[in-house]
């Protein structure tokens, strides 16, 4: 059974659905994100499995439990889930120990091993010797510890991530990514991290759930994602990318088509999801990532419009007759606009795109 | 103008205002007579004989210990209350919210007279109706006793407490909460082991408040002291250089008794304020907070909002309005209305002057006050001036100084020149005590204006003065109007120096009802003291609706 499974929830707020049926599973010791634009109901969501928001409908089973059903709620105190806060939420009146501690004292856990588990989680996090201090004279990545411990503490079900590095300046932010990778992986604990950066979901994540306007618009693993996006949506938020208009204008089986680019530019590709087919006028969604684009001695003519140069890749803007292309050619050697250029993209690397 | 002027203007001013009037206070303390006496000398006997001798140390120690339970009863409603309406599905919350906010806008005098009417001993009406109803042989209810007046200052105090715990629960991170009911704690033990101690500076800096409050009032003891027997500093400052035989020198010697304990009082609650900025932390966008259901307390947490209305306005007003309007001598159950007294009153010289010294009093008094506040607030944020941290001081100095003690400063100062006597003398002493609400909204305004609204408007070639009154003075104009509003209420209802400084030519609504008081004529009180609630409503009102004034969010 899987550790958490959600149907049909809706959340409404006044005449606005800020969820809108939406369904998923989580298998046990599963890393999954929910990622989106801000607004996209991923926060609510996660907000409703844990009991601080109110559903208007649907189910939500924590493992053989329904938590969530037709108006009944679970209150989240008696869930057996926890939380990491975007804003940490380390309790001000209380130490490093006395919070990583709560969840035990509340279950009236002895005292010997309260002291013992909460050592073993301030270990885990790297913050021993911390166990005195306050909250508040802390920074804010060791508070993002404090409030990691007490989440793994309780030994949660299921343990929810609410954009936890997003008040953490980028350089902790990158190494905090890898830290609470490399706990969930010993812990083993099942995760659901909301976040709107889409490389944090990439690094992290074992499975991404995408979401728009309150849907789930895909729920893939992250190259899955990148490489294979089901919609223009999906194409654009997740990576870069050229995001062209086209007709089909060959079959040849198996996904592959060959689609005409305006200008009159022929290339091979295939779609992103099965059993796709091409409308009835041909019109295609072509995507191409920016990285994919390699120069190449017998290709397609095009002249460099624009370059800037960013260090490890050069990004241009290429002019293939009427169409503009971006690319990001490896910095050496220097390009300078108006050299003219001979381009190749990898039949893999074009991607149709059903239109949304 | 600039740096070096503005505060060689400013600071004077500032000193005679505030300073000056306390210092003439404790010269009085030190004097045998009034400053007209020819014979006044200078003696240490009143500040001995108040700071050492028993009746004094007595009245000390009872104003004490009904301050301290005054905050601590107010401060414990006041968090309950606040609790109800920032963290739960309390029903129409935003009512119940005005409903308990609704008495800082009223007078608490009035009120005192009310529970005079209500609940004194024998002819109160509650007692009356006790008798009748249910046979009760004694009375049920005396406010004439030191819990009758510790319950109703408490009753009078409990919003300024829930204003200051509620704005620290809803500036609170509701992460904090969320936090505690997913380790397992329920809404009881979130309550007391994450909501309470994390706004408990805020708890300590409200009860001191109250506290500062409750030890500087004069109007509920005054109203009902003269039937009890419990004594009270602010009501000795009065009755000694009021009653026979007159001893300024004493009156003035207590007065400084009450300073200190105010002092006191003052730099607890500062403590407790600096505390309360240490626990803040770092807060999520604002997602709603969890409301917690309250379900079944739902009805019991309206009825206690409803009951605190009902004994703080709605009892207390009908009281007021049948005592007007019943003929004497009535029964309460069949009372007959007549309007021949309230009229009566109402249409008299006395009230007719009254009413025109109440109204410029309470139309100078917070122009004067907006306007200094403001040009403070602008020379110490703005201009940067040289000593903007005394200024800043000397104006906030008076917070620290009850309405009394200023009464008392004044008199001193004044009572020699031209203008005691006159609506003036009234003028100085509510400027000196408001100075600091209009100082703070003002300065908060101005530091809420981002410096680049003002630079843009120069880049865009205004000169300083166009950029002062085309954006500065535009910009800060909302919060202006409701410093005005604020000390429009306070200097209306004022009774502490008002009553001290009064004399045949400056008497206001709130001293010709302690006066028909005085003289047990409870029936004219209450035509007054609903006149002057009246103008009071008339001032919420304009404040609400033709200012737009949030005039809960300035206190």
């Amino acid at each position: 059974m899987s550790a958490l499974s959600v149907s049909d929830l809706v959340v409404r707020y006044g005449s606005v659905q800020a969820v809108d049926h939406v369904s998923f599973e989580v298998g046990e010791g599963e890393f999954i994100s929910l990622l989106g634009p801000s607004g996209c109901g991923k926060t609510t969501t996660l907000r409703c499995i844990a009991g601080l928001e109110a559903a208007a409908g649907g189910r939500i089973r924590i493992g053989c439990d329904v938590v969530v059903r037709d108006g009944y709620e679970t209150p989240p105190e008696k869930r057996g889930v926890n939380m990491v806060f975007q804003s940490y939420a380390v309790w001000p009146h209380m130490t490093v120990f006395d919070n990583v501690a709560y969840g035990l004292r509340t279950r009236g856990a002895a005292k010997a091993e309260v002291a013992r588990r909460v050592g073993e989680s301030l270990r885990l996090v790297g913050l021993e010797g911390f166990a005195e201090r306050y909250g508040t004279e802390l920074s804010g990545g060791q508070q993002q510890r404090v409030a990691v411990a007490r989440a793994i503490t309780t030994e949660p079900r299921l343990l929810l991530f609410d954009e936890p590095l997003s008040n953490l300046d980028a350089g902790l932010r990158e190494r905090m990514r890898f830290e609470l990778l490399a706990l969930q992986r010993r812990l083993g604990r099942t995760s659901i991290y909301v976040t709107h950066d889409q490389a944090e979901a990439m690094v992290m994540s074992d499975r991404i759930i995408l979401m728009n306007g309150g849907r789930i618009v895909q729920e893939d693993d992250p190259r899955t994602l990148y490489e294979r996006p089901a919609s223009r949506f999906a194409a654009g938020f997740v990576g870069n990318a050229n995001l062209l208009d086209g007709n089909v204008v060959g079959e040849h089986g198996g996904g592959a088509f060959t689609v005409r680019l305006q200008g009159g530019l022929e290339l091979r590709g295939h779609a992103s999801v099965p059993d796709w087919r091409p409308p009835a006028n041909g019109a295609a969604l072509v995507c191409i990532r920016p990285e994919h684009v390699e120069v190449a001695p017998d290709g397609f003519r095009s002249v460099l419009e624009q370059v800037s140069y960013l260090g490890a890749v050069q990004n241009c803007e290429l002019r293939v007759g009427e169409l503009v292309l971006r690319a990001d050619l490896p910095s050496r050697p220097r390009l300078m606009p108006g050299a003219e250029m001979s381009l190749r993209i990898d039949p893999d690397c074009v991607v149709l795109v059903p239109e949304d | 103008m600039g740096r070096f002027l503005l505060p060689l203007l400013l600071g004077p001013a500032l000193i005679v205002l505030i300073l000056v009037p306390v210092g003439f206070m404790f010269l009085g303390a030190f004097m045998s007579g009034a400053l007209v006496d020819p014979e006044a000398r200078l003696t240490l006997d009143n500040v001995a004989a108040v700071y050492t001798t028993l009746p004094y140390l007595h009245t000390l120690a009872s104003t004490l210990v009904v301050s301290l339970l005054v905050a601590a009863l107010a401060t414990l409603a006041g968090v309950a209350l606040a609790w109800l309406t920032s963290r739960t599905d309390l029903p129409a919350r935003a009512m119940m919210e005005i409903g308990i906010i609704a008495p800082l806008f009223l007078s608490p005098f009035v009120g005192a007279i009310a529970w005079l009417v209500l609940g004194s001993p024998r002819a109160g009406m509650l007692n009356v109706i006790a008798a009748e109803w249910f046979g009760a042989t004694g009375p049920v209810i005396n406010v004439a006793t030191p819990a009758g007046i510790v319950l109703i200052m408490a009753l009078y105090y409990v919003p300024y407490a829930y204003l200051t715990v509620s704005s620290a629960l809803r500036n609170m991170d509701p992460a904090l909460e969320e936090a505690s009911y997913l380790n397992g704690s329920g809404v009881l033990a979130t309550a007391v082991r994450v909501t309470l101690p994390v706004v408990r500076p805020s708890l300590i800096s409200a009860f001191f408040f109250v506290f500062v409050l409750a030890a500087g009032t004069f109007a509920i003891p005054a109203a009902l002291d003269r039937i009890s027997q419990l004594r009270f500093l602010a009501v000795d400052v009065f009755q000694a250089s009021a009653t026979y035989p007159i001893d300024y020198g004493t009156s003035a010697a207590i007065g400084t008794l009450l300073f200190w304990i105010s002092v006191l009082g003052v730099a607890a609650y500062r403590f407790a304020s600096r505390a309360a900025r240490r626990f803040v932390t770092v807060t999520a966008r604002g997602y709603r907070i969890r409301l917690v259901r309250l379900r079944g307390w739902a009805a019991p947490s309206v009825a206690l909002v409803v009951l605190y209305v009902l004994l703080s306005i709605v009892l207390p007003y009908l009281a007021l309005l049948y005592s007007a309007f019943a003929r004497p001598g009535g029964s309460i159950f069949s009372p007959v209305l007549t309007a021949a007294n309230a009229t009566a009153v109402a249409s008299s010289r006395e009230v007719a002057g009254a009413m025109r010294n109440t109204l410029e009093v309470g139309l100078i008094t917070p122009t004067l006050c907006v306007a200094l506040g403001l040009i403070v607030a602008y020379a110490v944020r703005r201009v940067r001036v040289r000593g903007a941290g005394a200024l800043d001081y000397i104006t906030m100095f008076s917070i620290a100084v009850p309405g009394i003690v200023f009464g008392s400063g004044v008199f001193w100062t004044y009572v020699i020149t031209p203008i005691y006597g006159t609506v003036w003398v009234l003028v100085l002493a509510f400027i000196a005590s408001y100075l600091p609400f209009a100082y703070r909204i003002s300065d908060t305004a101005l530091l809420q204006i981002d410096r680049s609204l003002e630079e843009a408007s120069a880049l865009c070639g205004a000169g300083h003065a166009r950029t002062l009154t085309r954006v500065t003075l535009m910009l800060v104009k909302p919060a202006l109007l409701s410093a005005w509003i604020m000390v429009f209420i306070f200097a209306v209802r004022e009774i502490s120096a008002a009553v001290l400084l009064t004399s045949s030519d400056n008497v206001v609504l709130s001293v010709l009802s302690y006066n028909y008081l005085d003289y047990g004529d409870v029936p004219k009180a209450a035509v007054v003291g609903l006149l002057q609630t009246l103008l009071l409503i008339a001032g919420v009102l304009a404040g609400r609706f033709v200012f737009r004034v949030k005039l809960s969010r300035q206190v």
